[in-house]
């Protein structure tokens, strides 16, 4: 058995089971939910604040001033978006993981959603304006909390469906009115559970539950946003790559909450003008590690585009295109990156050495830290450039990307020059063939 | 009409296969819609189809779907590889009206 057969036999079965396990696809599912918003709430910030500092001239100080008159408006799309970020995540993790058990999947939604707000957000009164909701658990710092009350509302209602303790409705009554009621009793349920167990741990724990949650988070936290915490993820994606199944979606399921929730410490660190805490963000994921594709293989593009081999040529043709908005599955099937002994270490490790050097580029100050999301299908340069709003992160990028071109390289001479000989040796037999 | 369902992480890789099918149907003048979608939706969209392509890096997920699309009578494989990775529109388009004769 070679390496690629343990890999294969040893991983495939994990992978089935993680790749399919209906709550981390829920987590997933809700992440990916909430990106369009994470989007737009990035963008009001960068408008908010503007990456000049208050020496600016010209253009800067123009769009300074105009920020700094309108931080309130131009902020309100952040905050209606991003820093609410959990609640839309919990819908959306509810339904998904309510579909797969083929319940109801909207009283999924409205009972995780009632479970979270219950335990992260409960109203004070202030005079004038009345009850207020304090927002301050509902960003992506609240993911944490946002999973545990769903998969709570969700196995509740399951269980009690399964024990049959519903309010039977008599025949004839439309099953539209029959499902509203079918979410009173886990409704019921579920605050007689989780409120008294929210007020219990408020006062024994002297801290609301998902400040306690986070808390509890906070050693993995800073595990996973270190430089083998990085390095790790990047490592582990990348030897499912090797064995051609999509890595990054399936360690991605479980390393994104993390990064959505460094994210949001970041994105509300920068609206209340601190310093940002986090490094391994999903711009940073996106843009200084899967460069151009899993496997940094941006820079190889032009490696292959210039080949000598046909075939190389011809995937470099193929692969240009999708290749330059980080999408390079011609490129792994197609080279082909999988169980391809010759390409397996720069393929597994040049992301991997990115993703170090760029932990420190980072953290050593050379580039700004990511605080928006921006789709991880933009062009690597231009992606990291806004999600950062640091044009020295868009420079990160092509050094990164010039880096792994290096680590690359002899192994793609070496690969290239068997191809050639095997493309002259067909080419040999073929004109043999037709001088016969 | 024929009706080809192709799925991947994201419906991102497998839309660039698309269209490459798209143009050798096109080609062959058959009436197909072929549609790339991403796995999380997979559940929900699975039913109308005549095959279901599954692009190799999802490949985890067919033992999983199988007796799904099985139940609808769809036929349901993973796309090879090297096809994939050459985007070769002609030979999965090739590999999905397979699939669909062996069911009949």
């Amino acid at each position: 058995m070679n390496f690629f057969d343990i890999l294969e036999t040893k991983l495939m079965p994990v992978m089935s089971k993680v790749g399919t396990q209906r709550h981390i696809m829920a987590i997933r599912d809700g992440v990916v939910a909430t990106i369009p918003l994470t989007v737009i709430g990035g963008l009001s910030l960068i408008i908010a604040n503007p990456p000049f500092s208050k020496t600016a001239t010209g253009f800067g100080k123009l769009w300074l001033d105009f920020a700094t008159a309108n931080k309130v408006a131009l902020s309100m799309p952040f905050n209606m978006t991003m820093a609410l970020m959990s609640i839309f995540a919990v819908l959306a993790m509810g339904y998904s993981l309510a579909n797969s058990y083929k319940m109801n999947p909207l009283n999924g939604s409205i009972l995780s959603l009632m479970t979270y707000l219950l335990m992260s957000a409960q109203t004070v009164n202030v005079d004038k304006l009345g009850r207020l909701m304090p927002t301050k658990y509902l960003d992506g710092q609240g993911i944490f909390t946002a999973i545990l009350a769903f998969i709570v509302a969700i196995e509740v209602t399951r269980f009690l469906k399964k024990k049959n303790i519903t309010i039977k409705m008599p025949d004839g009554v439309p099953p539209a009115i029959a499902n509203s009621f079918d979410a009173l009793v886990p409704a019921f349920i579920l605050v007689l559970i989780v409120y008294p167990i929210t007020l219990v741990v408020q006062n024994v724990a002297g801290v609301p539950v998902p400040q306690m949650i986070m808390n509890l988070f906070k050693p993995l936290i800073a595990a996973v946003d270190s430089p083998f915490g990085i390095a790790f993820v990047a490592l582990l994606a990348q030897l499912l790559w090797a064995v051609g199944i999509h890595g990054s979606s399936v360690v991605g399921a479980i390393a994104n909450p993390f990064k959505e929730s460094n994210l949001a410490a970041n994105a509300a660190a920068q609206a209340a003008g601190e310093a940002m805490p986090y490094v391994f963000t999903p711009a940073f994921w996106s843009f200084f590690i899967v460069i151009g594709g899993s496997g940094a293989t941006l820079g190889l593009l032009f490696l292959l585009f210039r080949s000598r081999s046909s075939h190389l040529k011809g995937i470099g043709r193929v692969a240009l295109i999708p290749g330059l908005f980080n999408i390079n599955e011609p490129i792994i099937f197609g080279m082909p990156m999988i169980f391809n002994p010759t390409l397996f270490i720069p393929f597994v490790f040049s992301q991997v050495i990115c993703s170090v050097i760029a932990y420190y580029a980072t953290v050593l100050g050379f580039v700004g830290r990511a605080f928006a999301t921006v789709p991880w299908t933009t062009p690597a340069p231009l992606g990291a450039l806004i999600g950062t709003a640091d044009w020295r992160a868009a420079v990160l990028v092509l050094i990164l990307a010039a880096i792994s071109t290096v680590i690359y390289y002899p192994f793609f001479k070496v690969y290239e020059r068997t191809l050639i000989k095997q493309e002259e040796a067909d080419a040999a037999e073929a004109s043999a063939v037709a001088a016969d | 009409m024929t009706k080809i369902l192709l799925v991947c992480a994201a419906g991102m890789s497998t839309s660039y296969l698309v269209e490459k099918m798209k143009k050798a149907a096109a080609a062959r003048n058959l009436d197909v819609t072929i549609e790339a979608h991403a796995t999380p939706e997979f559940s929900e969209i699975y039913k109308n189809w005549d095959v279901i392509l599954l692009g190799p890096q999802v490949r985890f997920q067919k033992a999983g779907w199988t007796p799904l699309a099985e139940s609808a009578g769809i036929p349901l494989d993973v796309i090879n590889p090297m096809d994939y990775g050459t985007m070769n529109g002609e030979k999965v388009l090739d590999f999905a009206l397979k699939l669909i004769a062996s069911k009949k």
